[in-house]
């Protein structure tokens, strides 16, 4: 399977859309009030609410890329009703970078065929801050995060490995001492910092709990109920055996400046962009960036695409809205 | 510690001499080097946490002086009430000294140490905003009781007396939020098509790293119709105050390079005879 379309069985539109569910089913089982947008994290289940529009809708179902130009994308909205993924292809953050959108909004705003159209959730919060993209979309529906339960049955449906569930022991307290130079009047001195052990706050918290019920609300804890992220730190942090602290998702060692986050965040808002392209927007110090990137286990670069991973999804979200990255 | 009982008045400084013997000098001391290591200490730990966090940076910061003034209250009340055991008539005594001082010699010191409270408890700014005090412009980066040091756009610390507080402008950019406003100017020749000038510099703003755009930060860009020139103003807020200069510099040169690749242009000087003529009228 993809970590995008997750298996039909597992997973049903009232988990993904909670309330929002309603709403889809008016707009693609009523009649035409305008073009909807679904918004989603990546590999968050946002392929599979598309996939469920085009059956229902008995749409085409078309895929904007990279390569995906203004005229290409006005044509796909010709003829019958219509379900687009990847409408965040359709902007890049240059000067001209909007031309395509632009022009692929008006069309919309004019069309009459019924368009489901699948947005990146930070590439629409973007738009959105910096286009006001919702005034063009009369109807919106966002794809949620999941609970430990439901998270439970995504992984379950989708691995076939049964590891053994063991509850994580620990005396130690999550408040511990470390020791940290600091230099005072030209001397330097061994000064006690309080810190919080991650790992110890973890068996604390889940100690009440049975150790499969705690692994699966640490999983949905660490993916921020990501599915997609879920099922890859999963397979990542999985062997015979897993323990609550075991599950962890792929993290960089150090805080990123501004401009190494403002490329990871392009990373994220794209999901898969052209190395070029990137190059030519951050500049010389990409490739570095990216292998930093790549061996923290966040992206992988490929034939001259750069691709985000599932399992770095919730460390690209926190690393750049940390820095806040529009 | 000495207890003592006076009877009059008019022994009181003689008496209060005798109170303040060497053992309580030393332990004075002792409070007051105690209280500057537990404020540094404090100082750096919230220091260091707030610059982990660049969003709750300037709110952390702000406790700074305040945990700092505490911490030398305590070791003020400390040191004067429990360890000098002064009695009415002696406090009466000091306190005339200490007018006497502060009428000779402390007094620039002390309305400073007035500026340094009227700062912690009004906050016309806190660490970490950008501020002009008279021709001073920077960012915060101390409060002090008697002086307050901006670090300048060049890396100079400039450090200002708080009593100027009470005399010259003072300008906060930010009032506490880490996002700031930035104008970025540039200029075009009056043939340039301004809806596509226009466009190019909001583009740069809005695909710039720096910035910070919701309904309450907008971007706008505006015109103005100079003699020789159109000068195009964008307005816009970084996300970090600090970014202030790298965000300027980063939409002029991306927009520079948009408007040679699409052939709006720049302003030329004015023609030579031209120059000369108006120089020789202005002097003449």
């Amino acid at each position: 399977m993809t970590t995008t379309q997750l298996d039909a069985g597992s997973v049903g539109l009232s988990v993904l859309l909670g309330d929002d569910e309603e709403t889809f089913g008016r707009a693609v089982d009523g009649p035409t009030t305008g073009p909807l947008a679904v918004i989603g994290s990546p590999f968050g289940g946002r392929e599979t609410v598309l996939a469920r529009a085009a059956d229902r809708l008995d749409a085409r179902h078309v895929r904007f890329d990279a390569d995906t130009n203004a005229d290409d994308a006005v044509d796909a909205l010709a003829g019958g009703p219509v379900v687009v993924e990847g409408c965040h292809h359709l902007f890049t953050r240059t000067v001209g970078g909007f031309r395509p959108l632009s022009r692929f909004l008006d069309a919309l705003a004019e069309t009459e065929t019924t368009a489901v159209t699948g947005w990146n959730r930070f590439a629409w919060s973007y738009l959105d801050a910096v286009r006001g993209i919702e005034t063009v979309f009369p109807t919106h529906i966002e794809v949620g995060t999941l609970s430990g339960e439901d998270i439970t049955e995504v992984v379950e449906a989708n691995t076939t490995e049964r590891p053994t569930f063991l509850r994580d022991e620990t005396d130690e307290s999550p408040l511990t001492v470390r020791r940290r130079e600091v230099t005072v009047a030209n001397r330097t001195v061994s000064v006690p910092v309080p810190a919080l052990d991650r790992k110890a706050i973890v068996a604390r918290r889940t100690e009440d709990l049975d150790p499969k019920t705690a692994t699966f609300e640490r999983l949905a804890a660490v993916s921020d109920g990501n599915p997609g992220a879920a099922l890859a730190i999963w397979e990542r942090c999985v062997d015979d055996e897993v323990r609550p602290t075991g599950i962890e998702a792929p993290d960089l060692d150090a805080d990123l400046d501004r401009e190494a986050a403002f490329c990871l965040r392009i990373v994220l808002s794209t999901e898969r962009v052209d190395r070029g392209t990137l190059t030519d927007r951050i500049g010389p110090r990409t490739p570095r960036l990216l292998g930093q990137f790549a061996r923290a286990g966040i992206v992988t670069s490929e034939d001259g695409t750069v691709r985000l991973q599932p399992a770095g999804v919730p460390s690209a979200v926190a690393m750049t809205e940390r820095r806040g990255i529009l | 510690m000495i207890s003592l009982q006076s009877d009059g008045v008019a022994a009181a400084p003689e008496e209060l001499a005798n109170a303040i013997d060497l053992s309580a000098i030393s332990d004075a001391l002792l409070v007051f080097v105690a209280a500057y290591v537990f404020a540094r200490v404090l100082t750096f730990l919230l220091s260091a946490t707030a610059e982990r966090s660049p969003s709750r940076r300037i709110t952390i910061k702000m406790f700074i002086p305040v945990v700092r003034l505490f911490v030398y209250a305590v070791a003020v009340y400390v040191v004067t009430v429990p360890l000098l055991e002064l009695n009415s008539t002696q406090l009466v005594a000091a306190s005339g000294l200490f007018g006497a001082a502060l009428g000779f010699g402390l007094r620039d010191i002390v309305a400073g140490l007035f500026g340094g409270l009227f700062i912690v408890f009004e906050k016309p700014f806190q660490v970490g905003d950008k501020v002009s005090i008279g021709d001073d412009y920077g960012e915060v980066i101390r409060i002090g009781l008697r002086s307050t040091t901006l670090r300048t756009p060049d890396d100079t610390a400039v450090v200002v007396p708080n009593d100027r507080l009470f005399t010259a402008n003072v300008g906060n950019a930010n009032a506490g939020s880490p996002h700031m406003m930035v104008v970025t100017e540039l200029s075009v020749a009056p043939s340039a098509d301004i809806d596509r000038t226009k466009a190019v510099v909001e583009e740069a703003i809005v695909t710039s790293a720096y910035v910070h755009v919701d309904d309450d930060h907008p971007v706008t860009v505006l015109v103005d119709d100079e003699t020789y020139y159109r000068r195009i103003r964008g307005k816009a807020y970084v996300d970090d105050l600090r970014d202030e200069f790298p965000f300027a510099s980063d939409v002029t040169e991306r927009s520079l390079e948009a408007f040679a690749e699409q052939g709006i242009e720049t302003p030329e000087l004015p023609p030579p005879d031209y120059r000369l003529e108006t120089t020789t009228t202005t002097s003449g």
